[in-house]
């Protein structure tokens, strides 16, 4: 034999006689008198229990137990009718406690049914008031057929069939599925002084109510409620559990406020009265099981997102840190190479010096314009290295704003000065223009507006064989002044204008084949233009001549 | 007379030399150290009137030699020409240490404005 086979058996026996000895009890004990009513019919709350755990297989055992606990049918005086009535019986129990836990599983959870307010509800519904209405029909008319019990006590019996049949469920289902797993024993010593005091309050109450008959049933409510949120299932079912004893006992004992004449009047009391009691406790514990699930889950997301941000974050840190080391190492190599690139320079441009101011020797006129040829190509190559690196220093962002008031006429005439030797050896004038609008004292960026200034001019020259280059310095809105470089030169073609700010291109063509330069002059003026917050626009006509305006933002002084 | 005394601290030889060319076109007797150790041990040799050192140097840096001196009573006697090539470098740093901050590629003839300046106040 199969061991499991042989657990099956053990396990159906062993339901049996539970079943039979529980149903030999309730009759003893559960009895309203002074009829013979079963307030509470405990064996279907023990059929439920058996199959909710171990499934239909023992559903043989409650129909053995169900036959046997009613062998007063059959025994001493055996009938066929008592026998086959204890049979029908026996089979309607089996059935009401399978069809309960089919609907329990198929409609609520089916790991842990009293965790949710919904499979709560599916279990008072389907599981004890539905299911129960099987055996209490199938039972009753056995008993009126088979002769057992008058037909006009039909309706009573069955009701009462009925409601103690699923009282009997719904009081022990849940007190014995919550507690085949113990609660985790609390360190909490106030926690364990609550349980103890609200235990003894239930006591209380359930002693004044139903001993003393003094009808405070009602206070068994707030208690309840605190035990329900205060030790969840475990204390609910509990709960229930004595709260239910309390009042079966004072209804048989005839204590209490469920005591009436009538039989059937003091059970439909006594019933109502833990069918509440019941519904709101489980309720209660599903809905606050249901928000620590809820608040738990949300914890667990809270701490995952938290986790993922501070990974996220973490990884921001990193490519931060790289970008910046990347920048600082980039900035390192622009020095480097100024470093790097201005030393031999030194060195030409200080030989060149040496034998031309004659330190040396005299030269020959040949010599020392050659020599001047020297310093000329070396001082240009300066100017390019000095380019790059510019437009390599605002690539790598490390352009400051380093602003100050300044006397604007005072400031241009200084800087204009300055340009003039730009002109050397070229029939140019260089007139400047100031307007009325633009104030006396302006804040600029001094340093970067003269290289702007110089780059224009500078490139102006360049591009201008003999005539005239204006300078015109002005304010045009409240919040905004310019100043414009305006040239007689050879200009520029539409196509070539639009091109003209971009890194590292020039216009070639016939007319600036001659002309040198790296390309990145009118690169760096746009940049450092932008950099303060303007803009740089261009207006070219070929052979005219190019104007080219900056607008910067005028700031309060 | 006796000629005022020089010392040039650089690591590049050209550079040196045309140090020393402007140096004694001005009226200066020259030394040269080509590193920052060097140019330390010169200066205890005897009262230079100017230094003209170099900031970029294997070893000991200008910088590291400048803050070595700054409190020492030679300091108190001698002119300090910086020169760099270190287009970058923030002057401020040096205001303290320095009397004078040129970039490379020099103007020789800024160069020998400054020597003769100098002589001047000196004798």
């Amino acid at each position: 034999m199969k061991p499991s086979l042989l657990n099956t058996i053990i396990l159906n026996f062993a339901l049996a006689s539970m079943y039979a000895v529980s149903s030999i009890i309730s009759q003893q004990f559960g009895v309203i008198p002074p009829g013979n009513a079963t307030a509470i019919f405990a064996p279907s709350g023990i059929a439920f229990v058996a199959i909710f755990f171990f499934g239909y297989k023992v559903a043989p055992g409650v129909f053995l137990g169900s036959f046997i606990g009613n062998n007063n049918l059959y025994l001493p005086n055996f009938t066929l009718i008592g026998f086959g009535v204890a049979l029908a019986i026996g089979i309607g129990a089996s059935m009401e406690g399978s069809l309960g836990v089919y609907l329990l599983k198929k409609f609520g959870t089916r790991e842990h049914p009293f965790e949710q307010v919904r499979s709560v509800w599916v279990f008072i519904l389907l599981s004890a008031l539905t299911s129960c209405l099987v055996n209490a029909t199938i039972g009753s008319s056995a008993l009126v057929i088979g002769g057992f019990a008058p037909p006009a006590l039909h309706g009573d019996i069955w009701l009462t069939w009925w409601l103690g049949d699923a009282a009997g469920v719904v009081i022990l289902a849940p007190l014995f599925i919550i507690w085949r797993h113990l609660p985790k024993p609390s360190n909490d010593g106030l926690l364990v002084l609550e349980a103890v005091l609200s235990f003894i309050a239930l006591m209380a109450i359930g002693t004044i109510a139903f001993v003393g008959g003094f009808p405070i049933e009602y206070l068994f409510i707030p208690i309840l409620v605190f035990i329900v949120l205060r030790f969840g299932l475990h204390g609910a079912t509990l709960g229930i559990f004595l709260v239910a004893g309390f009042a079966i006992w004072g209804a048989v004992n005839g204590n209490g406020a469920f005591v009436r004449a009538d039989v059937n009047d003091s059970l439909l009391l006594l019933q109502a009265f833990i069918g509440t009691v019941m519904f709101t406790a489980l309720t209660l514990s599903a809905a606050d099981k249901e928000r620590q699930t809820a608040t738990k889950a949300l914890a667990e997301t809270n701490h995952t997102l938290e986790k993922r941000v501070i990974e996220r974050t973490q990884d921001l840190e990193i490519a931060k840190n790289e970008a910046e080391s990347a920048s600082r190492s980039k900035t390192l190599f622009i020095a480097q190479m100024s470093h790097e690139f201005r030393t031999p320079l030194n060195a030409v441009i200080g030989y060149s010096d040496i034998l031309q101011m004659g330190m040396l020797g005299d030269m020959t006129p040949d010599q020392t314009e050659r020599i001047g040829f020297i310093k000329q190509n070396a001082s240009r190559l300066l100017g390019l290295i000095n380019d790059t690196l510019d437009i390599a220093q605002i690539e790598a962002g490390k352009l400051t704003l380093t602003e100050s008031r300044v006397n604007t006429q005072y400031f241009f005439d200084e800087l204009l000065q300055g340009v003039k030797s730009l002109t050397a050896k070229k029939q140019i004038t260089i007139k400047t223009v100031y307007h009325q609008t633009i104030p006396e004292r302006i804040l600029i960026d001094a340093p970067k507006i003269q290289q702007i200034i110089v780059n224009l001019v500078g490139n102006a020259v360049k591009f201008t064989p003999e005539g005239v280059i204006t300078i015109e310095i002005g304010a045009n809105m409240p919040n905004e002044w310019f100043f414009a470089v305006r040239d007689t030169g050879i200009g520029m073609s539409a196509e070539s204008v639009k091109q003209l700010f971009e890194q590292y291109t020039r216009i070639a063509d016939a007319t600036t084949k001659s002309i040198e330069g790296t390309g990145l002059g009118l690169s760096i003026t746009k940049r450092l233009v932008e950099f303060l917050g303007g803009t740089v626009d261009v207006q070219s006509v070929l052979v005219q001549g190019s104007v080219f305006t900056v607008n910067l933002p005028l700031k309060p002084l | 007379m006796e000629k005022l005394q020089a010392l040039v601290v650089d690591d590049n030889w050209y550079n040196c030399n045309i140090f020393r060319i402007a140096l004694e076109k001005a009226g200066y007797e020259v030394e040269i150290a080509y590193n920052g150790r060097d140019g330390l041990a010169f200066l205890e040799t005897k009262p230079y009137k100017i230094l003209v050192i170099d900031l970029q140097m294997p070893g000991l840096n200008g910088i590291e030699v400048l803050t070595e001196i700054k409190d020492s009573p030679i300091r108190k006697k001698m002119y300090i020409l910086v020169v760099t090539a270190n287009a970058y470098m923030a002057t401020e740093d040096l205001e303290d240490l320095s009397d004078m901050v040129m970039f490379k590629p020099v103007n020789i003839a800024d160069l020998t404005f400054f020597l003769e300046r100098v002589k001047r106040i000196v004798l």
